[in-house]
């Protein structure tokens, strides 16, 4: 709810919407004309309270810019967000499960420097910058992928690509350290003392139990990740959340800005709750009775 | 996983649009431009006709060379101070059947003009005092004052013809989705937030044009829509950044298409009420500090075109390249000195990205400002809120801003909105400018009116109410497929587009 509060509030002191709508030349007594019939001459508590009215009847007003309900607005791009964020992540997870676990076998040498440096440039490369590079590499370059758009199945590649970045770094750096802890146990010793190979040790013994901070790391990631699409779905022109945030936020669309952080934070919390299911699911011990 | 494919096939779209230029029968194209499209009604809009124009019609349009011919009028001329008559052509249908018609054009412009709809441009036509359908295909437009830009008003949105009927009983919203009009093409299918598709209207009545299908696509970022462009997947882009110019034309798919002086008229204002810029000294120092030549050169690389003009060379009232300030530090610090500010002084120029390399050409000024004394502190604006501090005085006493006759083609919107005393763009005021701006919109006279435009010109040239830059070109991408260019009223009209010899 603070974040309704916040929003609703610095937004508003960010600039009018009643201009942006307008042509420029438009007079002074247009934009209040224009501003008292969208109601924004009001005083900014009563404007408040009429938004949590609003709010509590599942009314969450009406894009300024778009000229639509702003909910409908937003849950007709989220598949396509969810979507685009779901296949970043299960990247991110694989190439940052794999990096991880390649370094902590060979902790301090070779693999585990270059490791390092993959994981530390991921996490230092701007998501725009990333992203224009993979453009100009695998669509103007090679011909490999479109460069933009959702009309085939292959568009998806490159934002996606470019989004997994960022959280393959924090994912892969989890993994290392929680592998290192994990391969010191005693089960561990017990297990190369039985002969197991060090590759069955990691993946059958060590993996499994070093996952749980891991699980809270790519659950936290994917909320970064809601985030990062705001600047991956405008690079690649790809029609989600993120991009309709950006539109919203450069026309000072009120509604529409309130409404995507409103629901962004529902869909944070509710991953973060997956997440801690999940716990359960991995780590008997939290179970308190069964 | 089963989630994300559920996901993927419920909610997703993946359309068939695909890009690329056409088969053997109709041709086929994809136009890249960096926002979405929100609304198809004409009368509402708060974007760029670029779109409906394609979908609807005015009563007059712009040929090739841009000149004013007939649209959905035959003629049109003034009969009093106050009335114009336009004869209408005959026989055009709507999309929907319905007749075009006198009282399709009264609908059109009352639906606008009713203060209860609150349309975003109404102010283009607020000159309009009514509309009288005389007979079926007669019109008469009477005005509140004597009003010469009438023909030009009616070439513009929101002055677009819609169906009375059709129009009333959706209702707006609907229509906005669901637009039908005369013009060349009709909407075919809308992937909201993604592209626009049009097809070919075939009881147009005019000249059937060669591209059959075009679908309007939106991509923000410059280098992923030249990247798009040059790939193949996209046939025309708009809003090519200067610096992505020779990325098009090394490229052996695309070509650049230049409209010189096709962008705005770039400037630094001074608010001439507050010290020591009003001082006329301290402005006319300012413009002989500045080396404009050098900026165009340099920074923008030649992506503009240095000028003293206050109009472009395309726009009524335009009276050739005036004689302006030199590049000459020495006069500035003599004029300086003159106005008492021999050690010169301290002011903040703000920018916004509006503009070609906004930031660097500031620091360039202030750069050039420093060696004459004048110390100045740039500071960049977010886009928003420069939109709301300037109309209402809260920028610096320095600020950047660019104007222009957008796509009126008239010295009128080119300049009153940013010399009229009292205009929320406007930090001058000349009572004899003022008085000669008035009289422009009200006479009839356009050899009067060119007069004037030259007039004000001189006298603002004289008064430096701003530092004199340059007038910016721009540019599109154009598939070497096509035959098709830029045009300076920023307009796309997809029945001029022709395959390549």
């Amino acid at each position: 709810m603070s974040a309704v509060a916040l929003t609703f509030f610095i937004i508003r002191l960010s600039g009018d919407p009643v201009r942006l709508m307008l042509p420029p030349e438009a007079s002074e007594a247009r934009v209040s004309e224009m501003r008292e019939f969208l109601g924004f001459d009001r005083p900014m508590s009563v404007q408040f309270i009429d938004y949590l009215k609003g709010v509590m009847r599942g009314d969450l007003g009406k894009s300024l810019y778009f000229k639509q309900p702003a909910l409908e607005l937003f849950i007709d791009r989220l598949p396509a967000t969810i979507l685009l964020a779901a296949i970043a992540i299960v990247l991110a997870v694989v190439i940052g499960v794999s990096l991880g676990a390649m370094a902590a076998c060979r902790k301090n040498g070779p693999v585990d420097y270059a490791v390092n440096a993959i994981v530390l440039a991921g996490q230092s490369m701007p998501v725009f910058w990333i992203g224009i590079m993979l453009i100009f590499a695998f669509s103007l370059r090679w011909h490999v992928f479109p460069s933009s758009g959702n009309e085939r199945w292959l568009s998806i590649v490159l934002p996606a690509i470019s989004l997994a970045a960022y959280p393959v770094a924090p994912i892969a750096r989890t993994v290392r350290s929680s592998l290192l802890n994990a391969l010191s146990e005693n089960y561990i010793i017990s297990a190369r003392a039985q002969g197991f190979s060090e590759t069955q040790i990691i993946f059958r013994h060590a993996l499994k139990n070093a996952m749980l901070p891991v699980v809270t790391v790519i659950g936290l990631e994917f909320g970064s990740l809601l985030g990062g699409a705001v600047v991956t779905e405008t690079v690649f022109s790809w029609p989600g959340v993120g991009r309709l945030v950006m539109t919203g936020v450069l026309n000072r669309d009120f509604p529409l800005v309130q409404t995507s952080v409103l629901m962004i934070s529902l869909v944070y919390i509710l991953v973060n709750f997956v997440t801690d299911l999940l716990y359960l699911y991995i780590d008997p011990r939290i179970r308190i009775d069964s | 996983m089963i989630v994300v494919l559920a996901i993927a096939s419920f909610g997703v779209r993946f359309g068939t649009a695909e890009a690329a230029s056409g088969d053997a029968k109709g041709l086929k194209i994809v136009i890249a431009r960096p926002f979405d499209i929100v609304g198809l009604d004409p009368g509402f809009l708060t974007e760029s006709a670029q779109v409906v124009d394609n979908i609807f019609e005015t009563l007059v349009r712009r040929n090739l060379d841009e000149k004013l011919e007939p649209g959905l009028a035959l003629s049109w001329k003034q009969l009093d101070d106050t009335t114009w008559e336009f004869k209408l052509r005959e026989g055009v249908t709507f999309t929907n059947g319905e007749p075009f018609n006198a009282e399709a054009v009264k609908y059109s412009i009352d639906r606008v003009l009713d203060p209860a709809n609150n349309a975003p441009t109404r102010s283009y036509i607020t000159t309009v005092k009514e509309v009288k359908a005389v007979d079926d295909t007669t019109v008469h437009v009477i005005t509140n004052a004597p009003d010469p830009l009438i023909p030009i008003r009616f070439n513009r949105y929101p002055t677009e013809v819609v169906p009375p009927k059709y129009a009333g009983e959706v209702g707006q919203e609907k229509f906005a989705q669901n637009p039908v009009g005369t013009g060349p093409y009709k909407l075919k299918n809308w992937d909201k937030g993604s592209s626009v598709t049009l097809v070919i209207n075939e009881s147009y009545w005019g000249d059937k044009p060669e591209v059959e299908e075009v679908t309007f696509k939106a991509i923000p970022e410059a280098a992923t829509r030249v990247s798009a462009l040059i790939n193949g997947e996209a046939d025309i882009i708009t809003a090519v950044p200067p610096e992505f110019r020779s990325q098009i034309e090394d490229s052996s798919t695309a070509k650049l298409s230049v409209v010189e002086r096709g962008g705005n008229t770039v400037y630094v204002g001074f608010k001439t009420n507050v010290s020591p810029f009003d001082n006329v000294k301290v402005r006319q120092a300012l413009n002989h500090a500045v080396d404009v030549d050098g900026i165009v050169k340099n920074i923008l690389q030649g992506a503009a075109v240095a000028t003293n003009s206050l109009i472009g060379p395309k726009d009524f009232g335009y009276a050739g390249e005036p004689e302006g300030y030199s590049y000459d530090p020495e006069k500035a610090r003599k004029l300086l000195s003159d106005a008492g500010y021999p050690n010169g002084f301290e002011a903040t120029l703000d920018t916004v990205n509006w503009y070609m390399k906004n930031t660097d050409v500031a620091q360039a000024i202030a750069e050039q400002l420093k060696q004459v004394g004048v110390k100045v502190k740039v500071n960049n604006v977010e886009s928003g809120v420069y939109r709301t501090i300037v109309p209402t005085g809260e920028q610096s006493p320095m600020y950047t801003l660019g104007w222009s006759s957008t796509n009126t083609m008239d010295a009128d919107a080119a300049i009153f909105a940013v010399l009229r005393s009292g205009e929320p763009y406007s930090t001058y005021g000349n009572p004899d400018v003022d008085a000669l701006l008035d009289e422009s919109r009200s006479s009839s006279d356009q050899e009067r009116r060119r007069q004037i435009y030259a007039e004000i010109q001189k006298r603002v040239i004289a008064d430096a109410p701003r530092i004199f830059l340059y007038q910016e070109n721009t540019y599109y991408g154009v598939s070497k497929k096509l035959d098709w260019k830029g045009r300076t009223d920023g307009s796309l009209p997809l029945r001029t587009i022709k395959r390549a010899e």
